[in-house]
């Protein structure tokens, strides 16, 4: 033990964030993006259609899992900033913006309108907070239910796009999902990979060990929060520009808080990738009782059971714990040569074949 | 250089007064260790200068610049790094990303810089450079370490901020006695970079051992504060458990 008590006389060590196998998932992200790109132009518009609620349920599962899974924030209410994304499409439609355009702007809307519910929010802390997060998204669905010019409580259908040929709405819509899933993907990915990820996690773990370390626990909080907010937003607006009608009790709807803590849990809630895989999971669960009824709920809790009594951490928690798997580059490690791995403990990756140093960190 | 100066510091925990009316200071490269029995106020005075319990009088000076009304997170950023009793660690991450959660923003650094305390130069890769069993356990989660292995990680952890003034709280609490002699052992590298530590420890011969000073608390009050070359073992004693002693301030 007496080794622990060496004083090396200059730094060796360093720490890195990089891997071969990062890089491979680097190259297949883009080549997926590339391919998901040319859908529009070689299947028929269902197949769009499909797909962009596909890529909404990713969005979705993405950021709650920044806020559950990673900041410990377990909101039931995103479906407010959901349904507030879909609206504010409808509405920002009607100020003559384009349908497209105002997706983005639509997650930017939401991410404003979490900053004030913020400061009422975070003073609530665990259940209450979750509690209070669901009456926050009652509160948006009555605020919109009684503003006639979006249609009120029966809600009402997105025109602008109307005059456009079915089929090239659908590419459009299509691809404006794309766009916005790979940059939400993109940004949660750089936001958890900062330092900002893991001093979220420790916030997560022990807020006040946290700040005894100098994270100042309630400005990241709110980071995260706004951010994720926002991206909720951003699902419900790729949403909305897909189905082209919004009805509050449908945008606003607690189904989408369940579908959201469904996707991130079966996938594996704190992982980067298990969200993703949660969300194609339950897509194809939809497809597969397509046209069956309640027989999706069954179909759902079938899947919930087996998973939870298979895979307690997710699919992707089981692989990442069992076989060491991290295909998003979150991690860090050290290099240094002839560094002793502890007993028992597996290399999760090549770290030792790079030099690449943790950039950003000073 | 006086790194630490507490002037009239009372800490009250509800109806409860827990710190009555201390003044300590402490200097750079010094090493306090503050002694006493189970409710004398030695981790309520450290709580109260790392900022983690708010002061119902007087006031904390590091290097001479009042932060008593400064948040506990950015007393860290002005040089204050406190090792909890307990450790709290981060269960759900590694021993390395428990160390990374102490790592400055690059804008503290400048901070740091332009704040003049003397520091010990503490980064990541110095810790585990200094620590090699860290490094070697880097993958392995906080909660699945053995108390020894925790407490180095908490060390380490408070380290990577790189403080001018270390306060630890009862770091051998609930260690075997051969893992307190190794983070006693560990806290001599930390000593030798001229940081100053305020160290509360119910081990009377440890605190002789390796402070410098010995300050006894009984009843929320200093009682002895001498250098440890005069501190008579008896003395500090009857001092911790209150027996034959007036209260000094």
């Amino acid at each position: 033990m007496t080794a622990v008590l060496e004083v090396g006389p200059a730094p060796t060590v360093q720490v890195v964030r990089w891997s071969r196998a990062a890089s491979a998932t680097v190259a297949g992200f883009v080549v997926l993006v590339a391919v998901a790109a040319a859908v529009p132009m070689l299947f028929v518009p269902l197949v769009g259609n499909r797909l962009t609620a596909l890529l909404a349920l990713v969005v979705l599962a993405v950021t709650w899992n920044a806020l559950a899974g990673y900041a410990g924030l377990v909101s039931v209410g995103q479906q407010g900033f959901f349904g507030l994304g879909a609206y504010a499409v409808l509405a920002l439609s009607d100020l003559g913006l384009n349908a497209y355009l105002s997706v983005p702007l639509a997650g930017v809307v939401c991410a404003l309108a979490a900053l004030p519910s913020s400061l009422l929010l975070f003073r609530l802390r665990a259940g209450q907070f979750a509690i209070g997060t669901w009456v926050l998204a009652e509160v948006f669905r009555l605020l919109v239910s009684r503003v006639p010019q979006l249609g009120a409580g029966t809600g009402r259908s997105l025109t602008s796009t109307t005059d456009v040929d079915p089929a090239l709405r659908q590419a459009f819509t299509y691809w404006t999902a794309l766009a916005m899933t790979v940059l939400v993907l993109v940004g949660a990915f750089l936001l958890l990979r900062s330092r900002v990820g893991i001093r979220l996690q420790a916030v997560r773990d022990d807020e006040n060990a946290a700040r005894s370390l100098g994270v100042g626990v309630t400005g990241e909080k709110r980071l995260v929060f706004v951010l994720g907010s926002g991206g909720a937003g951003v699902a419900g607006a790729i949403t909305l520009t897909n189905s082209l009608t919004a009805q509050p009790d449908n945008m606003f709807g607690v189904q989408w808080a369940a579908l959201m803590i469904f996707m991130v849990v079966i996938g594996g809630i704190g992982t980067f990738e298990g969200p993703i895989i949660g969300a194609v999971l339950l897509f194809a669960v939809q497809q597969l009782f397509d046209g069956f009824g309640n027989w999706y709920l069954v179909g759902l809790g079938v899947l919930a059971v087996v998973a939870t009594l298979a895979a307690p951490r997710g699919v992707w928690g089981e692989l990442a714990h069992r076989r060491g798997w991290t295909a998003a580059p979150l991690f860090h490690d050290v290099r240094w040569p002839a560094l002793p791995l502890a007993p028992g403990a597996a290399a999760r990756h090549d770290a030792a074949d790079t030099t690449v140093r943790e950039e950003g960190r000073r | 250089m006086t790194l630490l100066r507490i002037e009239g510091l009372v800490v009250r925990h509800g109806l409860l007064t827990a710190v009555r009316e201390v003044d300590l200071t402490v200097a750079s490269g010094e090493v306090v260790a503050l002694v006493g029995a189970n409710g004398a106020g030695k981790s309520t005075l450290l709580h109260a200068v790392a900022g983690s319990l708010p002061v119902a009088r007087g006031r904390v000076l590091l290097g001479g610049t009042d932060v008593t009304a400064v948040p506990a997170h950015q007393r860290v950023r002005a040089g204050i790094s406190l090792v909890p009793e307990g450790r709290l660690l981060f269960p759900g991450l590694s021993v390395l990303e428990n160390l990374l959660v102490g790592v400055p923003a690059r804008s503290r650094r400048g901070a740091d810089e332009a704040s003049a305390l003397p520091r010990g130069g503490w980064d990541v890769e110095r810790v585990l450079d200094a620590f090699p069993l860290l490094a070697r356990l880097r993958d392995r989660p906080a909660g699945l370490l053995s108390g020894g292995e925790q407490q180095a990680t908490a060390i380490g952890r408070a380290l990577v901020a790189d403080p001018a003034l270390l306060l630890l709280d009862e770091v051998s609490l609930g260690l075997s006695p051969a893992a307190v002699d190794v983070v006693y052992a560990s806290l001599e590298a930390v000593l030798a970079g001229g940081v100053g530590v305020v160290l509360v420890e119910q081990d009377i011969e440890r605190a002789l051992r390796t402070a410098t000073r010995v300050v006894c608390l009984l009843e929320g009050r200093v009682t002895r504060d001498v250098a440890r070359e005069h501190a008579d073992r008896e003395e500090i004693t009857r001092a911790y458990f209150g027996t034959g002693t007036e209260v000094a301030s």
